[in-house]
Order: structure tokens, then sequence, then C-alpha cells
């Protein structure tokens, strides 16, 4: 016999993903300026601009898909899109860490961006794997 | 008409606020790991330890207080509390865009280290 369960889809975790959307243009925005910045101050080799700003768009990339089926897997009580939102994580935390550790020139502006972002992950982390255990109690 | 106009603006809100007060945020943790740059601009050419280390806990006590209350205000926002108050979120926009402006001049043209105190009283 099926029981009414209610809505499992979690408030918490939807802000943040909304919220990490809009800080993630605003990352954007401010790493590509800071490689510009970069560029212009210091001797900056025109191999690693390239790398750089290649590895800032494709952390763009992955978090957007991050985003999105984390944002869909949560409304829609879909495990396995949660589960590929957690997947693409691990990419992004890594890409991130790029950032902060093993980026050419590593300003203390970088260090707190990094830091704001990867404060967002955890956080999401934490909601995702909470959502994620209450999930299967949908169908079960 | 009218409703989803007004609901547009409130939903747009919600993110203006956000990403004004996380620069703010990172503009202030900036400042606070770099304060002794900006202290030599607000001394005197010749200055003493004494008047460095007075200068220096003024603004590691304002800036303190400024991330204490970083703290209370990204609770009250991300737990729900302020976040679809319309004036509230309008007065901290405001507030924070204000603070970013100004601390960004403070930050590039190194001003006197005492404005803080004023922009402090400002934009809290």
């Amino acid at each position: 016999m099926m029981q009414q369960k209610g809505v499992l889809s979690s408030v918490s975790l939807e802000i943040f993903l909304y919220l990490n959307a809009y800080y993630l243009a605003l990352f954007v925005l401010a790493e590509v300026l800071l490689v510009v910045y970069k560029a212009e101050v210091l001797p900056y080799p025109s191999n690693n601009i390239a790398l750089d700003v290649v590895l800032v768009f494709l952390l763009a990339f992955i978090e957007l898909m991050r985003i999105f089926m984390g944002s869909k897997g949560n409304l829609t009580e879909h495990v396995v899109a949660s589960a590929i939102s957690l997947g693409f994580l691990i990419p992004s935390v890594v890409l991130t860490l790029y950032f902060l550790l093993w980026q050419t020139f590593v300003l203390r502006v970088d260090v707190v961006l990094c830091g704001v972002m990867l404060s967002l992950h955890a956080v999401e982390f934490l909601f995702l794997c909470i959502a994620l255990c209450t999930f299967p109690r949908a169908h079960a | 008409m009218a409703i989803i106009g007004k609901m547009r603006v409130t939903q747009s809100l919600v993110p203006a606020r956000f990403l004004v007060l996380i620069a703010h945020l990172v503009i202030v943790i900036t400042m606070f790991w770099s304060l002794d740059l900006n202290l030599i601009s607000c001394l005197p050419p010749s200055y003493t330890t004494a008047q460095y280390n007075e200068k220096q806990t003024l603004l590691i006590i304002l800036l303190s207080i400024t991330l204490a209350m970083f703290l209370i205000e990204l609770c009250g926002f991300v737990s729900g509390f302020s976040m679809f108050n319309q004036s509230q979120s309008l007065l901290s926009i405001a507030a924070h865009a204000g603070a970013c402006v100004s601390l960004s001049f403070y930050l590039f043209d190194s001003w006197d280290c005492t404005l803080y105190a004023y922009i402090f009283g400002f934009c809290r």
C-alpha cells in the first residue's frame, strides 16, 4: 500500500543551488578580470593565461551542469539526477582547488573567492547527502 | 500584470542582495588580510610604534565587528528570516553597495584609515 509521504525536496538545498548559480557568475567574472589584471601587472606566461581562462570556463560549465542536475533532481525527488549532481561536485571542487592552490599567481582575493565557493560546495554536499538519504523513501 | 511585475522585482531582489553581500564580504576579508598595507597610509611619515599599534587595534576591532555582523546577516538571509522582506532587502542592498564602492576606493587609493570608521558607521 502506498503511503503519503509529503514533499521530500529540500528547500535549503534549492536556496543554496539558486544562490550558487549567481555566485558562479560573480566568480567567473572576477576570475577573468583577475587574469586580465595579472597579465597587465605580473610577468604572466602566455601558455598559462590560456590554461587559466580555459579552466575558468570548464569550471563554469561543470558547475552549471551540477546546479541544473541538482535542482531538477531535488525538485523531482529523483535519486539518479541527485547522484549525478553529487558526482559533478568532485571535478568542480578539484577545479576550485586549482584556483586556490595551483594557479600561476594566487592573489589574496583569489583565496577569499575560492574560500566562499568551497564553503558553498560544503553546505551543498551536506544537504545533497541528506536529500539522497530521504528520496528513496518516496518509492519505498 | 502588476502582480507579475511585482513578483519579478521581488525575485531579483534576493540574488542582488546576495551578490552585494558576498562582494562586500570579499572586500572586508581582503582588507583584514592586507591590514598593514593600508595602515601605513593613515600614519604620519615618521610614526612611532605606539601610534601604529593604536591604529592597528582600532581597525582590527572595527573589522571584527563587521565580520560578526556579516555572520548575523548571512544567517538571517540564508535561513529565510529576512530573505523576502522587501524594504529590509532594499536597505541592505543600498548600504552594502555603498560600502562596496567606497571600500574599493579605500583600498585602491589607500585612503586614510580613520575614514573606515565613517564608512562603517554609514553602511551599518
